[in-house]
């Protein structure tokens, strides 16, 4: 699946990716699993993840909701394709260029409370 | 040996991958049963390719549930017996569920799996490599392997895996995976030999593809435990497990998973749908669970049943409506129906103080209306 390059907000499947101009301070600098960056876990592995391929993934501790992504000199145009692991309904690929990304989880707010949606 | 190098697929062998491809994925997922002669006749063959000894008994059983359960009895009694008859899987059958699956590891010992399985994958692409030249491989890799993989590995086989692996855990091990794994190798290594006329490990590809007529099974260094075809397979237009009338997959002995479009589902929404309530669908925790019990219950059903209340709608699909839906326990919920960016129809809980549904859904980022652009959703 052919990746689609994005400017400055999508939406892959439940979470949203925005471009960002700078990482806020508390950040704090993640690293990769076998090689890979997965920026939204799911429960039956339908992961969120990108090659750890010039790309970097910074996180929140405040907030585990949002993590950061900064890319520079990726194997994709200086970027790197964000993937969706999973065989049936994939939500498309997506392309993030150079520079600093926010990687937002979706949640909703069901008679228990707000909590993170289960793609 | 090698007779030639194919750098270059001709015209003829191009237009040839799809329909080798789609031959292999109808073969895989045929619904009937196996030819067992051809069958053990690949398992042998793998044996001997290892360099082991001829299994001293092949025990076929009914599906993959009772095949797992089936294994400590079967390394059991052929443990006990040098002359194992075809009563054992009789036996087998009847202590099947006098079983707990924790003794499974404990007495399926001496498992040769991979030593059987990597001699006939090592033989055939040793030779692939040496005779065909790394893009001729690639093409062919993407459009015959990939393909098969796609449709019978991911959408059929990884279902079923899955399910089973829920219920017996880490016993789920040891195995190779005959029709479910037909992408590697048989379904390339025919290719070049039945469209290409190459003949590179004959022995090797004849026993990958003789392989393929059962599913599962699982060599030890005594015997070997062989799964059944599936008796009824049943997919939608893009090759999803699905079925609203029994189970998507099931075996002989009874065992099915049950899928809506590739999502697996409880098997009481499939064969007592009338025990899905609109509330139970829209109370799934899980989002992919959701979704498809609305799809099962059908949104007529549910605002025909739910008092619901339409607060706002959005000309755009892919924001969709605002709605109040009053669910036992929770009057005026109120939720987004929308589409992803699959097409999939989608339902978001949300609170009661969104006033549209764009706003509903840039709460659900913890964003502002104003915030929440995305110029595409996939």
């Amino acid at each position: 699946m052919e990746p689609k390059k994005i400017d400055q907000q999508a939406a892959q499947g439940d979470i949203l990716i925005r471009r960002i101009t700078a990482l806020p301070p508390a950040a704090k600098r993640a690293e990769p699993t076998n090689g890979r960056h997965i920026v939204a876990h799911s429960e039956t592995g339908h992961h969120h993840y990108l090659e750890a391929v010039g790309v970097e993934r910074w996180t929140d501790p405040s907030n585990p909701l949002v993590c950061y992504l900064r890319m520079e000199g990726g194997p994709v145009d200086g970027g790197a394709v964000l993937t969706h692991a999973r065989p049936y309904d994939t939500h498309a690929p997506l392309l993030l260029g150079e520079g600093w990304w926010e990687i937002r989880r979706q949640v909703e707010m069901t008679p228990e409370g707000w909590r993170e949606v289960m793609d | 040996m090698a007779t030639k190098k194919i750098t270059k697929l001709t015209t003829e062998q191009t237009s040839a991958l799809k329909t080798h491809a789609d031959a292999w994925i109808a073969r895989a997922l045929e619904e009937r049963p196996a030819r067992r002669d051809i069958a053990e006749r690949g398992i042998r063959a793998y044996y001997r390719i290892a360099g082991l000894a001829d299994p001293r008994a092949i025990v076929w059983m009914p599906g993959p549930w009772s095949s797992l359960l089936a294994r400590p009895d079967v390394a059991r009694l052929v443990d006990a017996s040098a002359q194992v008859s075809a009563q054992v899987s009789d036996q087998v059958h009847d202590q099947v569920h006098d079983q707990v699956s924790d003794q499974v590891s404990a007495q399926v010992h001496d498992q040769v799996h991979a030593q059987v399985y990597a001699q006939v994958s090592a033989q055939v692409s040793a030779q692939v490599y040496d005779q065909v030249r790394d893009q001729v491989h690639a093409q062919v890799s993407a459009q015959v392997r990939d393909q098969v993989y796609d449709l019978v590995y991911d959408q059929v086989y990884a279902q079923v895996r899955d399910q089973v692996d829920a219920q017996v855990g880490s016993d789920w091990t040891s195995y190779v995976g005959g029709a479910g794994w037909a992408g590697w190798p048989a379904a390339w290594a025919t290719y070049y030999r039945d469209v290409c006329g190459m003949s590179f490990a004959p022995e090797a590809t004849q026993a990958a593809e003789d392989a393929t007529e059962s599913w599962w099974w699982w060599p030890t260094r005594t015997h070997v435990v062989v799964c059944e075809r599936p008796c009824r397979i049943r997919r939608d237009d893009r090759g999803r497990l699905h079925s609203a009338d029994g189970a998507a997959i099931q075996w002989p002995d009874g065992w099915g998973v049950y899928c809506w479009h590739g999502r697996r589902v409880p098997k009481e929404w499939i064969l007592h749908p009338e025990t899905l309530t609109p509330s139970v669908a829209l109370g799934q925790t899980n989002a992919d669970l959701r979704s498809a019990a609305v799809e099962i219950v059908g949104w007529p059903r549910i605002l025909a049943e739910l008092p619901t209340r339409v607060i706002a709608r959005d000309p755009n699909p892919q924001i969709g409506e605002l709605l109040s839906v009053d669910l036992p326990g929770s009057p005026d919920q109120r939720c987004v129906r929308t589409v992803c960016g699959t097409g999939r129809p989608v339902v978001l809980l949300t609170s009661r103080e969104m006033r549209t549904p764009r706003e509903a859904i840039a709460r659900s980022y913890g964003l502002t209306e104003e915030q929440y652009q995305p110029e595409v959703r996939t």
